[in-house]
C-alpha cells in the first residue's frame, strides 16, 4: 500500500460533483483499490457514500492510499485531482 | 329524463331506506315467532301486528316529512299519517309515503307564511300550536277521505301484482328491474316500489316473491363468476373481491361496470334472474321482510321457515343461469374491462391537477350506504397508510356536504353531484371512477395527496401571512412514503416544493435545484439520489434541511433507478456536513433498505438526524 497527502483547496469542499467525478476516476482506475483517509476515518475512495460520509471541508488534509496493480499510476491521479480542485 | 327517474326514486327511497333497520326488525320478529316461525311465541308474536300497521307507516312518514322540512316535517308526517293509518284496514305504506311529504310541505308553508311576523316571545306558542292544530286537521282529513283513496290506490296496485303473480309472470319483472339496477335506479325501484308492495303480502300471505325480484345477489354473482374464470388480467383481478362483495356483503353496484363496460352482460343478468323468479314460482318461494342489502346472509335470515334451502336455491339458479349465459361472451373478448380500466390518465403534474388544500372527501353513491362506503373505507385505509391526514368520509349523491373538497363518484351519477355541488354553494372538485375499489382515478388522487402534503403546508401558512423558519432539519412533514414513480425532473420539483412548503428555501432554490441536475446528476448509487441547488443559489436558503421522497418502484436517474430522492438545503458549509451525514447513514445496505421500505416516519427521523 502506497500513499501520499494533499491539501483539499476546494473553496466548498469535496461536495456532490466533485465527488461524483472523483469516484467515477478510481472506478475506472481499477484494478487498484484506492481508499482516502482523513483523520481517523479511512473509506473505500469507490464508494460515492462513503466518500461523502467524510464530510471534506475546505482545507481539510487527506491522505490518498491505493494498491494493488497500477497502484502508483492511481495513486497519482487521484492526488492530482483533489489537488486540482478550486 | 333520467335525472328526473332517478331523482323522484331517489326521493322515495329516501323515505324508506333509514328505516330498514325496523323493517329488519319487524322481519325478524315475523320470521322467528310467528306461528308458522322458527320458534313460535303467541306473545311475542303480537308485536308483528301493531308494528306493521302502526310504526313501519308512521316511521316512514316520520322520514319523509323529515326530508321536506325538517325535524318539524317529520313529527307533523307522523300525526298526520296516524289519520290515515286508523281510518284503512291496510298497512299504509303508500299512504305514509303520501301523507309524510304533505304535511311537511304544509307546515312549511305555514312556517314562512310566518316569518318575521310572530311577535317576540310568541314563538314556541305559535310553533307547538301551529303544528298541533295543522297536524290534527291533517289527521282528519286523511281519516275521512284520504285513507279510502289510497286504500284503494294500494288495492289496485295489489291487484296488479298479485295478477302478475297468479299467472306465473313475475319473472318479467326482471325485464324493468334489472335495467333499471344497472343505471343506479336500484334503490328507487326496490325500496320504493317493491318493499312496500311486498310488505303488503306479506301480511296476507305471510311471505312474498317481490322481495326476491332486486336482492338476488345470483345474477350479478353469476357475471363476476365469469370474469374471474375467462376474464384476463385486470378484469380478473377485481373479480374475487367483488365476489365476496357481491354475494356476502350484498352491495350489488360492484358488479355494474362490468354491465356498463359491455352491455350485452345486461342480457345475462335479466335471464338469471328471471329464472331464478321462475323457479320461486314454481316453488312459492319468497322472503319474509326486505333483504336488505341484498346479500346471501340476509336472504337467509329472511327467509320463511321450512324454506332457507329454496331461497339458497333460488340465489344459486340465478348464479347459474346468468354464468352460463356470461361466459360466453367474456371469452369472445375477456380483455373488454381493460377499456373500462385503462383509459390513457395522465401522470399528475405536481403542481396539481387538484388545486387547493384537500381536507375532506367525500365517497357518493345513489343511497349513501352501499358502495360509498366501500370506497370510503378502502380509500380512508389507504391514506392512513400513507400517514396522510385528511377526512374521507362517504354520503349519498344528495346529501354531500357543502365543505366537501374532493367528491369521488360514478360516472352515471357526477352530474347530479355537480349539481348538489352548485346547489350548498360547495367548491368540491369531482372525481369520476368506474370501480370503487380499484381505479386509475382513485391512484391518481392518491398520488396528488401526497405531493400536496407539504404544498398543503405550504398553502397554510401563506394563509397566516408568515413563514416560519423551521427548526430542525429533519421532520415528519418533510417525509413522504409510497409515491408512484415519476419522472426525474417531477421528483425534483416534488423535492424542491417540499422544501419551500417547509420553509427552508426560497422558490429560487428550487428551480435551481434542476439547473444543478443538468449539470451533473444528483444520482449516488445504492438508489439514492439527493437533488440540491447551485452555488449560485445558496443565498436562497434560510435554514437548512433535507426532505426524504420515498419511492419504491423507483425513479429513473439516466438508467439508474433511484428508490429514495433527497432533497437538500444547506446554509452556508452545513450543506457538506448534511451530505456527509446523510452517506454515513446510509452506507450501510440494510440501513438503506429499511428506509426505503419502511412505513414508519419516525424510523426514517431517527435514522437519518
Amino acid at each position: 500500500m502506497i500513499s501520499k497527502e494533499v491539501i483539499l483547496a476546494a473553496s466548498e469542499g469535496l461536495h456532490a460533483r466533485p465527488a461524483g467525478e472523483l469516484v467515477k476516476m478510481v472506478k475506472g482506475l481499477a484494478p487498484a483499490k484506492v481508499t482516502l483517509t482523513c483523520g481517523a476515518k479511512t473509506v473505500n475512495a469507490a464508494s460515492m457514500l462513503s466518500v461523502l460520509s467524510l464530510g471534506l471541508k475546505s482545507g481539510s488534509s487527506i491522505v490518498v492510499g491505493a494498491e494493488g496493480d497500477n497502484a502508483q499510476e492511481a495513486l497519482t491521479q487521484v492526488v492530482q485531482f483533489i489537488a486540482s480542485l478550486s | 329524463m333520467q335525472q328526473e327517474i332517478q331523482k323522484f326514486g331517489r326521493t322515495l327511497s329516501a323515505m324508506v331506506m333509514p328505516n330498514i333497520g325496523a323493517f329488519i326488525a319487524w322481519g325478524l320478529i315475523t320470521a322467528i315467532f310467528i306461528d308458522s316461525g322458527w320458534w313460535p311465541n303467541e306473545h311475542i308474536a303480537q308485536l308483528v301486528s301493531p308494528m306493521l300497521k302502526y310504526l313501519l307507516p308512521l316511521l316512514i312518514a316520520y322520514t319523509a316529512g323529515k326530508n321536506v322540512a325538517g325535524l318539524r316535517g317529520g313529527v307533523i308526517g307522523a300525526v298526520a299519517s296516524m289519520g290515515i293509518i286508523v281510518g284503512s284496514d291496510i298497512p299504509m305504506f303508500m299512504g305514509a309515503m303520501i301523507m309524510g311529504p304533505l304535511a311537511g310541505w304544509c307546515i312549511k308553508r305555514f312556517d314562512r307564511l310566518v316569518e318575521g311576523k310572530v311577535r317576540q316571545g310568541f314563538e314556541m306558542l305559535v310553533d307547538n300550536f301551529s303544528l298541533g292544530i295543522i297536524g290534527m286537521l291533517l289527521a282528519i282529513v286523511g281519516y275521512l277521505f284520504i285513507g279510502g283513496v289510497v286504500s284503494w290506490l294500494v288495492e289496485a296496485a295489489s291487484a296488479g301484482v298479485n295478477f302478475l303473480l297468479a299467472q306465473k309472470l313475475s319473472p318479467l319483472l326482471s325485464l324493468v328491474v334489472d335495467p333499471c339496477k344497472v343505471l343506479f335506479l336500484n334503490n328507487a325501484v326496490n325500496h320504493g316500489i317493491m318493499t312496500p308492495l311486498g310488505i303488503e303480502q306479506v301480511s296476507e300471505v305471510g311471505q312474498s316473491m317481490l322481495f326476491l325480484v332486486d336482492p338476488n345477489p345470483g345474477p350479478g354473482l353469476g357475471i363476476l363468476l365469469a370474469c374471474w374464470v375467462f376474464g384476463r388480467e385486470n378484469t380478473r383481478q377485481s373479480a374475487p373481491g367483488a365476489v365476496v362483495i357481491q354475494l356476502f356483503g350484498g352491495i350489488h353496484e360492484i358488479y355494474f361496470p362490468y354491465v356498463l363496460a359491455k352491455p350485452v352482460l345486461l342480457l345475462a343478468v335479466i335471464g338469471g334472474n328471471i329464472c331464478a323468479l321462475l323457479f320461486c314460482t314454481l316453488f312459492d318461494i319468497g322472503l319474509v321482510a326486505p333483504a336488505s342489502p341484498g346479500s346471501l346472509i340476509s336472504i337467509i335470515l329472511m327467509a320463511p321457515k321450512g324454506k332457507t334451502i329454496l331461497a339458497i336455491l333460488a340465489v344459486v339458479v340465478g348464479t347459474a343461469v346468468s354464468f352460463l349465459l356470461s361466459s360466453p361472451m367474456i371469452r369472445r373478448s375477456p380483455d373488454f374491462q381493460d377499456d373500462v380500466d385503462e383509459e390513457p390518465q395522465e401522470k399528475p403534474s405536481t403542481d396539481g391537477v387538484l388545486g387547493g388544500v384537500i381536507r375532506k372527501i367525500v365517497f357518493s353513491c345513489d343511497a349513501g350506504m352501499g358502495s360509498s362506503a366501500l370506497g370510503a373505507t378502502t380509500f380512508r385505509k389507504r391514506l392512513q397508510q400513507a400517514g396522510i391526514a385528511i377526512e374521507v368520509i362517504n354520503t349519498a349523491v344528495n346529501d354531500i356536504p357543502s365543505d366537501a373538497d374532493v367528491v369521488v363518484c360514478q360516472q352515471v351519477l357526477s352530474e347530479r353531484a355537480a349539481q348538489r355541488v352548485a346547489s350548498v354553494g360547495g367548491h368540491a372538485q369531482i372525481v369520476n371512477i368506474k370501480n370503487f375499489m380499484k381505479d386509475a382515478a382513485l391512484d391518481d388522487l392518491f398520488v396528488q395527496l401526497k405531493g400536496n402534503v407539504c404544498s398543503g403546508v405550504k398553502e397554510q401558512e401563506e394563509e397566516k401571512d408568515a413563514k416560519a423558519t423551521p427548526q430542525e432539519v429533519l421532520q415528519a412533514d418533510g417525509i413522504v412514503l409510497g409515491l408512484s414513480s415519476e419522472p426525474k425532473e417531477a421528483a425534483i420539483r416534488r423535492a424542491g416544493n417540499c422544501l419551500v412548503a417547509l420553509g427552508y428555501v426560497d422558490d429560487v432554490y428550487a428551480d435551481s435545484m434542476l439547473e444543478r441536475e443538468k449539470l451533473a446528476t444528483t444520482y449516488m448509487g445504492m438508489g439514492l439520489a439527493i437533488p440540491h441547488g447551485t452555488s449560485e443559489a445558496k443565498a436562497g436558503v434560510r435554514s437548512s434541511g433535507i426532505v426524504v421522497l420515498q419511492y419504491p418502484e423507483g425513479v429513473d436517474f439516466d438508467g439508474e433507478k433511484a428508490r429514495l430522492v433527497i432533497g437538500i438545503a444547506g446554509v452556508g458549509d452545513s450543506h457538506l456536513e448534511i451530505l456527509s451525514h446523510i452517506a454515513e447513514a446510509l452506507d450501510d445496505e440494510t440501513v438503506l433498505e429499511q428506509i426505503c421500505t419502511t412505513n414508519d416516519k419516525q424510523q426514517i427521523i431517527d435514522i437519518l438526524r
